[in-house]
């Protein structure tokens, strides 16, 4: 029985989803966001206290990479929770935010979940149990015709290419005759097996917003609440990477077919996002398309196939979601258009400068954590021999400052509005929500500190996280 | 403590204390980074008494370093260090002369902007960063710091942030610098896996043994970054527009210092340019490129910065032939004086500016009258940089020009000579529009205080005696430096004399072509203007020079400036292509993805082998 | 005649490559949806087949299949809310005409 204690922070933040459903009960939105919060928190603690087993229900769920399981589960969870604190300060633009809530700990129970998934269905129910959440919160203004088409886009698409991806597992499971993660056994031509793993990575690329499987995330972001985005954008990404990296290492065969298309992903994505994030001027269709370059990234150290590859490709996914979470806090609470943000500096200088800080750490600036996840991914794809991708991708980085500056030019030069005139700031998503500036931006804060922070001590995580991938 | 970490460590200190602090805060404790770069100043002193003046003190206390690992990349230990040597000393003296002379003139030229706590953190933080570039034992932490004062020079162009004209510039500086960097950075990740190490005594002690196909790549990617940096054509084109940022900070970071970090860099690693011999010759011919092209242009400009601005490329140019000559002295004295009287220069500009409030030389005339120290004091500068004996110009240009005629590149030689030429006459007209003649359009001038001018007096003595620091100079860099000969300063001379005749002939006595050409149907034009030639010069000479100058100016606008914007245009219409593709249809986007899905399914299974 | 594998494996791959036209070219979106229930079925037959033919003793495909069901049915009435939710808004539920976000 007490081998079943590892998953007690997946059962704290269940239960926090549940009472979240109740809240009507309670008291309402805050309270909701309040619990979720705290009971996240709690989780990402109590993932440190509790023993963790080899392995639960006859191997579908393993924990044999101690360190790298125990991070990631606690990051998604304190992610959340920092979210959470976030949406308990200031409401879910205009709309009810106790669903939502309850939403967001759902799909955190399946990225939570699937870290530890190690067979075939629980890594297709957790994957599903992860995003469904997520069409819903993308398409939460159910009066807001924009934000219903783009999480039906989101939806449309996410659901094709997950089941191409069932396709291709169901012929995994035919080879292989079980479901548990192994060695994928090609009785015939080798590109039989290649060809279903192929299959099987669609699912994955598509979550991570990879190109070509990208085309959903500009319009669904620029449509949902932007509350909604911050947490599909940022959070909802980190355990499907590592979940990519998990079943090409146990179970899909190493083969130069493979690598080769995940390099192509890579090498499309990379300038793709770089070159139409310049011509955006809508901070979420700008995080979309950034995106989409960072999953080239990612990709990068995917294809090298190492242990340090996974482990950089892994930390530039956490850390890449610690500031997209505070860049679109930010957007959440004062508008995503440029129009919205100019002269921002002016009147909110702690939200501008921590956007600053997180944009920075999205391009790769140093020292921000941005720059040693990216450092991680080249210098692995350059060991492994991708000398050309490595190239493009450090040519596209000196690019990627391009937007980045046009949104900091943006906050930093006045509007044409009065705002700034009448100093009083126009928050976009107005509501009755009784709002508290204080907290959220003790929330921006930090995310902006993790920013920096995490910097200084990347070298020792990324080797920690090395040493338990390898 | 070790007092080379105090140095750039302290007016680093400064800087975060002042980014901490409120605004209001700042503005009264202003005497807190003067007082830095007093104690920089003082500590760089020391520093450099310990390895001056010669080749024995420098074995004995020189190369004292203080090393940190800051990281393992692959097992090998990543250091940074700092590291004391000749050429890092003197570099030393002119970082924190320099800027101590603009810290004090800045109290009063900025007085009264609202964020002159700003303006000061930022050059504290310049500072700090350029210092430890010249301090730099490692070619990362040399990297390192030169991207920190890319991010300062942005920040202080667009310092009056409210001016779209100066943010536009400032984005214009970075990028173009970046542009360098890219091939800096690319250059040094080739270093490293050549070498495997980043310390500089070790890089340079194996460049002969990298085979000069290797010794070029990694040196021309170096020398691509010090062209973004140093504004070399044809990455030159951000220093002009860099002039929108305060005259201080210009006559600080792109006149002595950040534009001259690209000259430290080739010099700091001139053995692998010599190890390439290919490398040499591409510096020269850039450097004497950049010095005549930037001479011609300055010639035709009306702001006076402007004007100074392409002066500076035209004598980084030079810098870079005198490396190109594989001699570390022959750059870095030129370097080395023109700081001072370059420096110099921006701050009388910057004095003239204050007082008459436009940069527009059409409008000044007969400040000479009413501004006397500055007068003074700018006169030194402009002879020191026409290249007039006794002043310092004439020793280290005459250097650049004596190796040049003793490497034997004759073609070279004459295109510096045209060059310096050039710069006495854009230098002459420069004068004798501001200073002599009557006030114009933006009437009397009245003089500065002595926060202004004492720096300018300081810089203006050091301009006249640098020149007789030669021949220690060459002993103490520990290669070889004469006095000019005979022959060549006075071929020199005579060239800079006649650019001076010529600009005095266009522009002397208020003199300009303009008013002459309405005189010119009168009695007096017989017999003064044929005298002097003036109207055959304005026609013929200055007419067809001008016509000249400007086609070239157009060339750097539209063309250069063209090409090096396209590549961001280039970027942008890439993106807006992109967008097309992304036609709102979420049944083609679905179309797109089994496509995608087939395509990568046959590449993977090719790839495999059926 | 006994019907083997391949016959099922065929069945499963037509039925996909239906769903995917279907899902790439109908215009009303609920029809869509439905395409997408035919390549979900032709998973399930795909697991279902293979557990029966090559390890009849255990029920593992089976088992899988029911779980793909659930995910499946939960997928569908999710996609039905979606577009009966802009049904609300826009009064049409043609994929065509639902395009107001590009670029």
């Amino acid at each position: 029985m007490q081998q079943y204690a590892v998953l007690i922070p997946e059962l704290i933040v269940l239960v926090a989803a549940l009472v979240a459903l109740f809240a009507d009960l309670l008291g309402g939105d805050r309270v909701a966001a309040m619990v979720g919060a705290a009971a996240a928190a709690m989780a990402a603690v109590v993932v440190w206290l509790v023993p963790v087993p080899e392995a639960l229900f006859g191997s579908m769920l393993t924990f044999t990479h101690g360190t790298t399981t125990l991070m990631l589960r606690s990051g998604i969870a304190g992610l959340t929770s920092l979210f959470l604190l976030w949406v308990a300060a200031r409401g879910w633009a205009g709309v009810r935010a106790r669903e939502a809530v309850a939403l967001t700990l759902f799909s955190t129970v399946g990225s939570m979940l699937l870290i530890s998934a190690s067979d075939l269905v629980t890594l297709f129910l957790c994957l599903e149990l992860a995003t469904m959440p997520a069409y819903v919160l993308m398409g939460y203004s159910a009066e807001d015709k924009r934000s219903l088409e783009g999480a039906l886009k989101y939806f449309l698409m996410s659901v094709l290419t997950s089941l191409v991806m069932a396709y291709g597992l169901s012929f995994v499971f035919g080879m292989n005759q079980h479901t548990s993660y192994s060695p994928l056994q090609v009785a015939g031509p080798a590109w039989l097996g290649v060809a279903v793993s192929v299959l099987v990575l669609v699912g994955f690329l598509s979550k991570m917003t990879a190109a070509p499987f990208h085309y959903w995330v500009p319009d669904a972001n620029e449509g949902a609440p932007s509350a909604s985005v911050a947490f599909v954008a940022a959070i909802s990404k980190i355990a499907p990477v590592y979940a990519m990296v998990r079943l090409l290492a146990e179970v899909l065969p190493t083969s130069d077919g493979l690598s080769r298309v995940v390099m192509i992903c890579a090498v499309v994505s990379i300038p793709l996002g770089i070159f139409a994030a310049l011509v955006q001027t809508d901070v979420r269709r700008m995080v979309a398309y950034s995106g989409i370059s960072m999953a080239g990234y990612m990709m990068l150290g995917v294809a090298a196939a190492t242990p340090a590859g996974y482990a950089s490709a892994v930390f530039l996914v956490a850390v890449y979601a610690v500031s997209v979470l505070g860049l679109m806090l930010v957007v959440a609470q004062e508008g995503g258009t440029f129009a919205d943000i100019a002269g921002l500096v002016k009147r909110r200088p702690v939200a501008a400068w921590s956007a600053v800080v997180y944009l920075f750490s999205i391009i790769g600036f140093p020292p921000m954590v941005g720059f040693y996840g990216k450092l991680g991914v080249l210098s692995a794809a350059y060991r492994a021999g991708y000398f050309i991708p490595v190239l493009i991708a450090v040519l596209m980085s000196v690019v990627a400052g391009g937007y980045a500056f046009a949104v900091i030019r943006a906050m930093f030069t006045p509007g044409e509005g009065a705002p700034e005139e009448t100093g009083i700031p126009a928050p976009v998503d107005a509501t009755e929500y009784p709002q508290a500036p204080a907290l959220a931006g003790t929330v921006i804060v930090v995310l902006a500190g993790l920013s920096l922070g995490l910097g200084l001590i990347a070298e020792p995580l990324i080797s920690l996280l090395q040493a338990s991938l390898s | 403590m070790n007092i080379l970490v105090a140095i750039p460590l302290i007016p680093a200190l400064v800087f975060f204390l002042f980014f901490l602090l409120p605004r209001a805060t700042r503005t009264k404790m202003l005497f807190l980074p003067i007082g830095a770069m007093a104690v920089s100043l003082v500590l760089s002193l020391m520093a450099f008494s310990t390895v001056f003046p010669g080749a024995e003190k420098l074995a004995e206390h020189g190369a004292q370093f203080t090393s940190y690992t800051i990281g393992v990349i692959g097992g090998v230990p990543l250091n940074i260090s700092l590291r004391l040597d000749a050429l890092a000393a003197l570099m030393l003296l002119v970082v924190t002369i320099v800027g101590m002379a603009v810290q004090v003139y800045s109290l009063s030229y900025m007085k009264g902007e609202e964020r002159i706590g700003w303006y000061y953190a930022v050059l504290s933080l310049f500072t700090a960063a350029m210092l430890t570039l010249v301090l730099a034992g490692d070619f990362l932490l040399f990297y390192m710091s030169w991207e920190v004062m890319g991010l300062c020079s942005y920040l202080l162009i667009g310092f009056w942030n409210t001016n779209d004209e100066a943010r536009r510039a400032s984005i214009k500086a970075f990028l173009t610098t970046r542009v360098g960097d890219v091939g800096f950075a690319i250059g040094l990740a080739y270093m490293w896996a050549t070498v495997g190490s980043f310390d500089i005594p070790t890089v340079l002690g194996s460049a002969h043994t990298w085979g000069p196909g290797v010794a070029t790549a990694i040196a021309l990617l170096l020398f691509f970054g010090a062209m973004g940096k140093s504004a070399q054509f044809p990455l030159h084109i951000w220093l002009p527009d860099a002039m929108a940022g305060p005259t201080p900070a210009s006559a600080l970071i792109h006149a002595a210092t950040m534009v001259a970090a690209g000259v430290f860099l080739v010099a700091r690693s001139l053995p692998i340019f010599e190890a390439s011999g290919v490398a040499l010759q591409v510096v020269l011919i850039i450097g004497a490129t950049t010095a005549l092209l930037a001479a011609s242009m300055g010639s035709v400009q009306h702001d006076i910065k402007k004007v100074l601005a392409y002066s500076t490329i035209s004598q980084l140019g030079f810098m870079f032939m005198g490396l190109g000559t594989g001699n570390v002295s022959a750059g870095m004295f030129h370097l080395f004086t023109h700081a001072f009287f370059k420096s110099l220069l921006f701050l009388g500009a910057g004095s003239i500016i204050h007082s008459l409030h436009t940069q527009d030389m059409r409008e000044m005339g007969g400040v000479g009258k009413s501004m006397k120290v500055t007068t003074v004091t700018f006169t030194v500068g402009t002879l020191a940089l026409s290249g007039i004996m006794p002043f310092s110009g004439f020793f280290s240009k005459d250097l650049i020009l004596d190796h040049l005629w003793r490497e034997g590149h004759y073609v070279i030689y004459s295109v510096a000579l045209a060059s310096a030429f050039l710069t006495a006459f854009y230098m002459a007209r420069l004068w004798f529009r501001v200073f002599s003649g009557t006030p114009r359009k933006a009437g009397h001038a009245h003089e500065s205080d002595m926060k202004i001018l004492s720096p300018m007096i300081v810089l203006a003595l050091l301009s006249v005696l640098a020149g007789a620091t030669t021949l220690v100079f060459g002993e103490f860099l520990g290669s070889e430096t004469e006095w000019p000969s005979l022959v060549m300063g006075g071929a020199s001379t005579i060239v800079a004399l006649s650019g001076i005749g010529l600009g005095w002939a266009l522009f002397g006595n208020g003199r300009d072509p303009e008013a002459v050409r309405a005189r010119a149907s009168k009695v007096y034009m017989i017999v003064t203007n044929r005298f002097f030639l003036d109207l055959v010069a304005e026609q013929y000479i200055a007419g067809g020079y001008n016509r000249l100058s400007e086609k070239v100016n157009w060339f750097d606008k539209k063309v250069i400036n063209g090409i090096v914007n396209g590549v961001g245009v280039a970027c942008r219409q890439a993106g807006t292509q992109l967008r097309r593709l992304q036609a709102g249809r979420v049944q083609v986007y679905q179309r797109l993805v089994v496509a995608a899905v087939l395509v990568l399914v046959l590449v993977a299974v090719l790839a495999t082998g059926v | 005649m006994t019907v083997g594998l391949p016959a099922f494996l065929l069945l499963a791959a037509l039925l996909f490559s239906l769903g995917l036209y279907g899902v790439t070219s109908k215009k009303s979106a609920v029809m869509v949806l439905m395409s997408l229930e035919l390549m979900a079925n032709a998973v399930n037959i795909n697991l279902v087949a293979f557990s029966r033919f090559l390890t009849p003793e255990k029920m593992t495909g089976q088992v899988f299949a029911m779980f793909m069901m659930v995910v499946a049915a939960a997928e569908i009435g999710l996609g039905l809310a979606l577009v009966i939710a802009l049904y609300r808004q826009t009064k049409t539920v043609e994929l065509d005409h639902i395009n107001e976000l590009r670029g």
